[in-house]
């Protein structure tokens, strides 16, 4: 909270960004512009930062819980130097050009200090009535936060609700809050606007056939999310709503609002339905029972996303989820049981069928608010015909106003990842649109200087969280805290609830000044995740930042002894007492940094190589562009127009000319990367140039890959045998070259899903399903009369690409299902093409005569290439040979390798607006790492005493990595910027000359001893 | 045995080639010669023919002679007159470099000087006569040279395609023996058999034939070059050879060592390239046997 209420000292600073929106696009945005070293204000309309993602339960396709993956972007956004967070506030008006707006912010009264809350909950326990239901289910107090890990760590009060303030006042210890607070205004002058603002979801209330609003039993997909979360309104526990029973049979209904025609809906797919009835199905079965009976009514099933398609196989063979194609009549609720009786119709069947539920979920998608226009046109952007954010056609995140840039929902329905991609999209361009950082601002060090511990007497403090339950509802933290005062030198012992949370920080902040302590120990969760916060938080207080001890009581006691309350109570103990004797021995350390080399590389010479290195360039970053074909311009330069119309060869042409002419950008063309060496911030790549093999070394500090996908060309349905059967690309480049060629086709099929979708290549190549409608819309704009067929299995044109399958279906072209088991046929017979096909709705195979037979073969993986860049950069790659990036749903750009991102097509199968927007994030990325200028190594190296030295080798023969060497004062000499902390030398020295800093001996034996001085 | 002497005695000679630096840290330079030094017959050093600059090759076989090993340089009339060329040439002996080998420069198109003046004051045939005008102690213009030089000069065939390519390349060579040229060094080929018949066919000239070998890196360099280089002949097999081993660069260098031991009987000598990975060319030797 500490930089909630800071002045706003900056207020003139053409080099700070507003973002709009606190969701999860827009923390990432405002946290890579602050990594950045960019000054941001983050402003939301709620009580909180967090937005939709914090009301989820799991997250597909991992399946994690979404807070805790969300929260540690929460917390990290609390305590950025860069960032600074307004809730409550919202955007009145913006003057101004790019580079110089003038932002006129309105801040609704909060009637809470929050300076002084602590967040205790007392208010809402006292009164929490005047309950409401929406959104999500949660029964809300006047006062209100809705989690634990909330940011700011602060309540709010409704003050509608409240009949008596006086009375609310009482309760509250910390004084906090304030019978009187006003709305404030101010102007304040930002460079560059991030909007994130999200949509709203549909309600399904509108629409009288499902009942939604109406049965307590149906629900939408967010309702039933909050009533499986642990911080829902029944705890974590699934229910009925009417009568609090376990449902035991469960149907989604997709497409609730969206891909309709009727009264309430909207034309386009809301793109993420699919996927979260997949995943509450899944999660269902998983964590409830087993034999909760999971069916799902979809139209087309459409998991086009990374890995998904693997995901919906894993739900139909391996969960059991039922799919039924149909989308259902309406619902009619049995008003004794609340039981739902669902009407459907089958494709295949004419008659309609009913069947019963204990409860339906519907699955409803994205709105575009009333509050939202309003901001657009307090903005000056331009709305599409849904009232999205129009963008720009090669860049999605540009808006029509120079300066505001857009991401997440409110560009287009999406999800968490392509949010994430987008936000840091968004925030590359805003920089872009700031003055140059001032060399003297970027070196400033955050903390005071660290006070001399060394004379003084070992003073430790403990402090354990209870982390909700995970550890208190397993161990009884008052008394592991009464353990801990056992030991004469823990001057302090306190239990902190959520020891992360910004309150607790600033509570154990104030008692280690207090009591003047000099030893932290946390008793918490994992140092892998924690222990660079905890280490800041003592750099906050003047404290070397390794005098502190973390002891993992919940991934290693509490989660894995859940069962056991009695030995995971000894064992807390235990394992705190190893942090109690371990801390004592611990001296301050310095961190040995390097300077980060300021070059970037990247490799891949595509439309997403390109916009990559230009936009590092640009930053002043120079760069080296490598392609192993002789020219730039990658796959895209088979495509001529894209679905929107544009000209593709132009956009590339242009691209390219810009990418050559920069004065700091490296072309290398013809040129393949041979070897690779280095730490993140200070790489070295060998590449080899031409047939003669010119071979360089290159020096950079980040790496971006983009190498790209193969077009597929799977030897099916007589391509590449009979005659005029081709691929989408080939049609593509047809339809530009010869337009006569096509006016004179009578009947052209397309068949969908070719070489996807299938055993061997298992995902959904995502673009085949708009590229199949494009071809077909051009066709008809040749030739009206054209007959078009589309065999597809499920059609994928996710978001605003449904229009485009409208206007298909509306021009007549014909799409026919087939499924994996009624595969197309292809014969050619006396210079023809015959595809025969089963057809669903007719009940039969028909045969259609066609002129052209046009193939979606869609994308495949170059396995070779991603195989050997794999193994240079020590990267792992997915199943069907994508690179696999570090997570799935937060960190879509960032690799496993610090330094090292992917943007792209070598990531997953996508468009190239797509694949733009993820090479522009992909630069952002980058930059937020460049911008740090120093590489720190941190204190854990080994550390060799000459004195005890016999120079025996063994060391340096040990050595994985071939630092240590003998020099020439007959020595062991380990290199400390260049030790990797592996500890392996100090283990094996005979001598014990080598000590690993931060684990030596004395160190270890003391823990050792604090675990077993105790044992009897 | 000097490099000359192994040629004309008919004895198998080993060469390796070693780039100088883009700068002047010429320290992997003289770590990586110590291990071979008493392995090899002489270091070939290109000059800057394939259009990147760098430190010339007089400068590096200075230094090969100060580290005792007996160096080779490559000579070309792309970026030099005919007057830098035979000023270099004198200097070059009294450095004590007495190997040369007559190449062709790079387009400069695929240097990183791309905007360099091209000379081509002399082209292959015209500088192999002017070096054997020079060992008979006249300058281009007919002046007589205080002291003659002398040098073990070859020349480059280029890459074949086919038989018919074959023997044109052959006549052409006949044409550099002609003028001067005292063996022949072949591009490298990665099908032993063919290159067998190349060799024979070039032993028909009677000089000696010294064969090239690099050393591949790994499945993406051996797949560019089986795309852009077919007259290397890399076939797939090596390509599957190479993805299917447990150690890929150390297949690699099997199947450098390969090759060179199934040319040792056809060929005179033998040139190996790293290209930039000199440290692993001790480890070729030992796989070659040589």
């Amino acid at each position: 909270m500490q930089n909630l209420n800071k002045k706003d000292d900056k207020q003139s600073d053409k080099g700070r960004v507003l973002v709009i929106g606190g969701g999860v696009g827009g923390i990432r945005a405002a946290l890579d512009l602050a990594e950045s070293r960019r000054d941001v204000l983050l402003i939301d309309k709620s009580y909180s930062i967090g937005g939709l993602m914090t009301q989820l339960d799991r997250t597909f396709p991992t399946n994690n819980c979404d807070l805790c993956t969300v929260a540690p972007f929460l917390s990290a956004s609390g305590r950025d130097r860069y960032l600074q967070v307004k809730p409550m506030t919202r955007v009145e008006r913006l003057t101004g050009v790019a580079g110089d707006f003038t932002a006129t912010l309105v801040t609704e009264p909060r009637f809470i200090d929050i300076d002084k809350c602590t967040g205790c909950g007392e208010c809402a326990q006292k009164f929490p009535e005047a309950v409401r239901f929406t959104p999500g289910l949660d029964p809300r107090a006047p006062t209100c936060m809705r989690y634990p890990q909330a940011t700011p760590y602060a309540f709010s009060i409704d003050m509608d609700k409240v009949d008596d303030i006086t009375q609310l006042q009482k309760v509250c210890k910390a004084n906090a809050i304030l019978s009187e607070d006003k709305t404030t205004q101010i102007d304040i002058n930002v460079g560059a606007v991030v909007l994130s603002v999200g949509a709203e979801l549909f309600n399904p209330a509108v629409l009288d056939n499902y009942g939604g609003g109406k049965y307590p039993n149906v629900v939408t997909g967010l309702e039933y999310e909050r009533i499986m979360s642990a911080s829902g309104p029944f705890q974590g526990n699934l229910a009925r709503v009417s009568d609090r029973k376990r449902p035991k049979k469960i149907a989604w209904i997709q497409c609730v609002g969206s891909r309709g025609i009727n009264k309430g809906d909207v034309s386009y797919c809301s793109g993420v339905c699919c996927m979260y009835a997949l995943k509450e199905a899944i999660v269902t079965k998983e964590r409830f029972e087993e034999d909760i009976e999971t069916t799902i009514f979809y139209m087309d099933m459409r998991t086009y996303g990374k890995d998904y398609e693997r995901y919906f196989n894993r739900a139909k063979d391996e969960y059991n989820v039922r799919m039924i194609r149909s989308r259902p009549h309406s619902i009619v609720e049995n008003t004794a049981t609340r039981d739902l009786s669902i009407a459907y119709a089958l494709e295949e069947e004419a008659v309609q069928t009913t069947e019963e539920f204990d409860m339906v979920v519907l699955s409803t998608g994205f709105r575009v608010g009333d509050t939202t226009i309003d901001l657009a046109s307090k903005l000056g952007i331009e709305l599409n015909e849904h009232n999205f954010a129009k963008t720009d056609h090669f860049n999605s995140v540009k808006t029509s106003r120079p300066g505001v840039y857009v991401c997440g929902v409110y560009e287009s329905p999406k999800d968490i990842p392509e949010t994430i991609v987008q936000a840091s999209a968004a925030a590359a361009m805003a920089a872009a649109d700031l003055p140059t950082i001032p060399a003297e601002d970027q070196m400033d060090d955050l903390f005071p200087p660290e006070r001399d511990v060394s004379a003084e007497a070992v003073k430790i403090g403990v402090f354990v969280c209870d982390c909700g339950v995970d550890i208190g509802g397993v161990v009884d933290v008052a008394k592991v805290i009464d353990y801990a005062k056992t030991n004469t030198d823990v001057a302090v012992a306190k239990a902190v609830g959520h020891g992360c949370s910004a309150d607790s920080m600033a509570q154990i902040e104030s008692l280690i000044i207090e009591h003047g302590l000099n030893r932290v120990v946390i008793g918490g969760c994992s140092p892998r995740t924690h222990e660079s916060k905890f280490q800041d938080l003592l750099r906050r207080v003047g404290l070397n930042r390794y005098l502190v001890e973390i002891v993992n009581l919940r991934d290693q006691n509490t989660w894995p002894h859940r069962g056991q309350p009695e030995l995971a109570q000894e064992k807390a103990y235990k394992l705190l007492q190893i942090g109690i004797s371990g801390v004592r021995k611990n001296r301050p350390l310095m961190d040995n940094t390097l300077p980060m080399n300021q070059n970037a590389l990247v490799v891949g010479g595509g439309v997403t190589g390109m916009t990559a290195a230009l936009k590092l360039a640009e930053q002043g970053i120079r760069t080296y562009l490598i392609e192993r074909a002789p020219v730039l311009g990658g796959l895209a330069q088979s495509i001529h127009k894209t679905i929107e119309g544009d000209d593709v060869p132009v956009f590339i042409t242009h691209l390219v000319e810009r990418v050559t002419a920069h004065e700091n950008i490296h072309v290398m063309t013809r040129s393949i990367i041979v070897d690779h060496s280095g730490m993140p911030g200070l790489f070295k790549t060998g590449i080899h140039t031409g047939v003669r093999m010119n071979y360089m070394q290159i020096d950079h500090g980040v790496t971006i890959l983009a190498t790209g996908a193969l077009a597929n060309r799977p030897k099916e349905y007589g391509l590449d045998t009979l005659n005029g059967v081709v691929t989408q690309l080939e049609l593509d480049s047809l339809l530009d070259a010869d337009t006569e060629k096509i006016a004179a086709m009578e009947q052209v099929v397309m068949i969908q899903c070719v070489g996807s979708r299938e055993e061997n290549n298992p995902n959904c190549s995502r673009i085949c399903c708009q590229a199949a409608i494009k071809n077909a819309l051009r066709i008809k704009q040749i030739n009206p009369d054209t007959e078009i067929f589309v065999l597809y299995r499920d059609i994928r044109t996710y978001g605003f690409q449904e229009d485009y399958y409208r206007q298909a279906r509306d021009l007549g072209v014909k799409f026919i299902r087939f499924s994996l088991k009624t595969k197309p046929v292809v014969r050619q017979e006396g210079g023809k093409l015959y595809v025969s096909v089963h057809d669903f709705i007719l009940g039969q195979t028909i045969e259609i005569e066609a002129d052209c037979l046009a193939l979606s073969t869609g994308f495949v993986a170059d396995d070779e290439t991603t195989e050997d860049l794999a193994m240079i950069f020590h990267l792992p790659r997915t199943l069907d040979d994508y690179f696999m990036e570090d997570h799935v749903k937060l960190r879509p750009i960032d690799m496993a390798v610090r330094g090292v991102f992917i943007a792209g097509t070598t990531h997953s199968p996508k468009t190239i607006r797509e694949s733009i927007t993820q090479a522009l994030a992909a630069a952002g990325r980058a930059q937020t790492l460049l911008s740090k200028k120093e590489i720190n190594l941190g204190a854990a190296v080994a550390h060799v005493d000459s004195n005890k030295c016999a120079s025996c080798l063994v060391c340096v023969r040990a050595c994985p990595f071939g630092i240590p060497f003998i020099n020439a004062d007959g020595y062991s000499q380990i290199d400390p910027d260049k030790c990797q902390g592996c500890g392996i030398c100090a283990a094996d020295c005979p001598a014990k000359a080598i000590q690993l800093m931060a684990y030596e001996d004395d160190q270890i034996l003391a823990k050792l001893d604090g675990l077993f001085e105790r044992v009897n | 045995m000097s490099f000359q002497a192994k040629l004309s005695s008919g004895e198998f000679a080993v060469l390796a080639e070693m780039n100088t630096p883009k700068g002047i840290d010429i320290s992997d330079l003289i770590t990586n010669i110590r291990y071979l030094k008493s392995r090899i017959d002489a270091i070939a050093i290109p000059d800057m023919d394939n259009g990147v600059m760098h430190m010339s090759a007089l400068g590096g076989g200075a230094l090969m002679r100060q580290q005792g090993v007996e160096p080779l340089i490559h000579v070309y009339g792309r970026d030099r007159n005919r007057m830098a060329l035979q000023g270099d040439l004198l200097a070059a002996h009294v450095l004590g470099i007495h190997n040369l080998l007559v190449v062709q420069g790079e387009d400069m198109v695929n240097g990183d000087h791309q905007d360099a003046t091209v000379v081509n004051d002399l082209d292959e045939t015209a500088l192999l006569e002017m070096i054997g005008s020079l060992t008979q102690g006249t300058d281009m213009a007919g002046f007589e040279l205080k002291g003659i030089p002398k040098f073990t000069v070859g020349c480059a065939i280029a890459s074949i395609a086919d038989d018919a390519q074959l023997k044109r390349e052959v006549a052409a060579a006949q044409k550099k023996i002609d003028a001067g040229a005292q063996y022949i060094l072949l591009p490298p080929v990665f099908d032993t058999s063919f290159y067998t018949q190349m060799i024979d066919a070039f032993k028909s000239l009677n000089v000696p034939v010294i064969a090239s070998v690099f050393l591949l890196k790994n499945v993406g360099m051996a797949r560019y070059i089986s795309i852009n280089d077919p007259n290397s002949r890399l076939s797939e097999d090596i390509i599957r050879r190479i993805r299917k081993a447990k150690d890929r660069e150390n297949e690699c260098i099997d199947i450098a060592g390969e090759i060179i031991r199934s040319l040792k009987g056809a060929a005179q000598g033998i040139k190996i390239s790293a290209l930039g990975w000199e440290d692993r060319l001790p480890a070729i030797l030992d796989r070659a046997g040589l």
